[in-house]
């Protein structure tokens, strides 16, 4: 993507957004509500065409571009299908559509969701028509996979089937899955790249144990916490007693992590949700990299 | 199978059984009519032609309609692109068109065969022969080609620019329709009759108004923004 740019009248979604995706991977795409990853993921899917700037697969516009479109599948909030078709019928459309369908890899999906093939779409619960999005995403076998918000509705047993399947399916069928999500501690073990955008602009996009690494959890008694951590910028803190962790934002170098040692104090990961808050609240330095 | 022919064999799928259950229906009860009436009294006026003549241009506006505001979006969320989509369904349009125009003289013929078993038909019943049924097709095809156009040039303009846009290019997508329904029509008997132009001058005059209304409904079409299903 280059300079990419999204608008609807005055309102500017994407905002000359320049980003490359190797292929082959799975990317977490972050983002607040309205900052412009479904725009995004839409222009990527040829699902709209960007006001201006470029995009390319493989060196080749994807918009209306029949090899590349066949080869992606968009899932959105809301399961692109007929309200009033039966599942059955949404599932026969991908097959006689779609040639890389993989029809009972889907069979086995619906088993797994417990959606009923016999009902109508519109019928489905929530979370089942998300289920159902889920079930033509993954069975479609498409080489560009985009999930965006797909698992609304879904139940915690749903959603962690979702991820199993997900995680199974990619390991025996590579390809690059882009999952954008607001259930970042959930996903987050999946994602080997995070991108996180607001407003419409790039924040970040890096590998994720470099993201994590960006932070830092530092527990030990309150006090030597307090002393610590004096200077530096504090994501959050919890107390427990006699005992805090306080979250950090930034690396520390190999001084600081002996000074914290010797302090009796102990060094942890910190989640990606946390970071997330921490680079898309308030004002802050866009840092677009690579 | 190339893209644009996977599409109008979906479309043809999807629509087949329903069209069968209209035809079926619209059949059984033409026929239950026409036997009620026709025992009772002689029959002036073809019920097929009157009827059925209508449903069969309607319903290919609602195809138009359809493929617009439900198939459009599905076909898209499964790989394939709005030039191939759009023609797909041109094609399937064509031969549901083809299709209903065929059906108004063999319904036709069917309902004469059926009122003639009781001896000769009404002097006002339109006579049926082989002329006759292809002025009918000659009538009902580009009838049909304007109300599917009509249906999906409409579709289209509130699709891709919502309301006040709609409205706006409901004028030019109404044109079709509003040329076939001028130049081609039934006297209250059911025959064909052609007003203002000769035939060939109409059907010419029909063709290049749906033609020109299909091209701005291509134009319309060939980069619009996939909207979202609502919940």
């Amino acid at each position: 993507m280059r300079n990419l740019t999204v608008r609807y009248g005055s309102v500017v979604a994407v905002d000359d957004l320049s980003l490359e995706l190797p292929t082959g991977k799975i990317y977490g795409l972050l983002g607040r509500n309205g900052s412009g990853k479904t725009s995004l993921l839409s222009v990527l899917a040829s699902f709209r065409k960007a006001t201006a700037g470029s995009i390319t697969i493989d060196g080749v516009d994807p918009f209306e571009n029949a090899e590349l479109m066949r080869q992606t599948y968009f899932g959105r909030d809301s399961v692109d299908a007929t309200d009033g078709d039966r599942v059955a019928r949404v599932l026969d459309l991908a097959r006689w559509l779609r040639p890389s369908w993989d029809d009972d890899y889907a069979g086995r999906l619906l088993e797994t969701f417990e959606i009923p093939v016999r009902k109508r779409v519109s019928s489905l619960s929530r979370g089942q028509k998300s289920s159902l999005g889920v079930v033509l995403g993954l069975a479609s076998r498409a080489p560009l996979t985009i999930l965006d918000e797909v698992y609304l509705g879904m139940d915690a047993v749903a959603r962690t089937t979702f991820y199993r399947e997900l995680l199974a399916d990619y390991l025996a069928q590579p390809r690059t899955i882009i999952l954008s999500t607001h259930l970042i501690e959930e996903v987050a073990g999946l994602f080997e790249r995070v991108i996180i955008i607001d407003h419409g602009r790039l924040v970040l996009h890096e590998e994720a144990d470099e993201l994590k690494a960006r932070g830092v959890a530092v527990t030990g008694p309150a006090a030597a916490v307090d002393e610590f951590v004096a200077g530096r910028t504090v994501l959050g803190e919890q107390s427990l007693g006699g005992v805090r962790q306080a979250t950090l934002y930034g690396r520390l170098d190999a001084a600081d992590a002996a000074r914290a040692q010797a302090a009796g104090l102990t060094l942890g990961p910190v989640g990606i949700q946390d970071l997330f808050v921490h680079l898309t609240s308030g004002p802050r330095v866009l840092e677009a990299q690579r | 199978m190339n893209d644009w022919q996977r599409v109008t064999a979906a479309l043809w799928r999807i629509y087949r059984p329903i069209g069968l259950w209209f035809w079926g229906v619209i059949t059984l009860c033409l026929i239950t009519i026409d036997l009620l009436v026709n025992g009772f009294a002689e029959q002036q006026a073809s019920l097929w032609l009157l009827v059925a003549g209508s449903a069969a241009k309607y319903w290919p506006a609602v195809v138009g309609v359809l493929l617009v505001a439900l198939q459009l979006r599905s076909f898209l969320a499964n790989g394939v692109t709005r030039r191939h989509f759009l023609a797909g369904s041109a094609v399937f349009g064509l031969l549901v068109a083809v299709a209903f125009a065929l059906l108004v003289p063999i319904g036709h013929g069917i309902e004469y065969a059926l009122l003639s078993l009781d001896g000769p038909v009404a002097a006002n019943y339109p006579a049926f022969s082989a002329t006759v049924a292809l002025a009918e097709f000659g009538h009902a095809l580009p009838t049909e080609l304007a109300y599917l156009v009509t249906g999906a040039a409409i579709s289209a303009g509130y699709y891709r620019f919502g309301a006040w846009g709609g409205l706006f290019l409901m004028l030019p997508g109404l044109l079709p329709m509003a040329v076939a329904e001028g130049l081609f029509g039934l006297d209250d008997h059911g025959t064909v009759v052609t007003r203002l132009l000769p035939y060939g001058l109409a059907l010419l005059a029909s063709l290049a108004i749906t033609a020109l209304v299909g091209l701005l409904f291509r134009q319309v079409m060939r980069d619009v923004p996939i909207r979202r299903a609502t919940g």
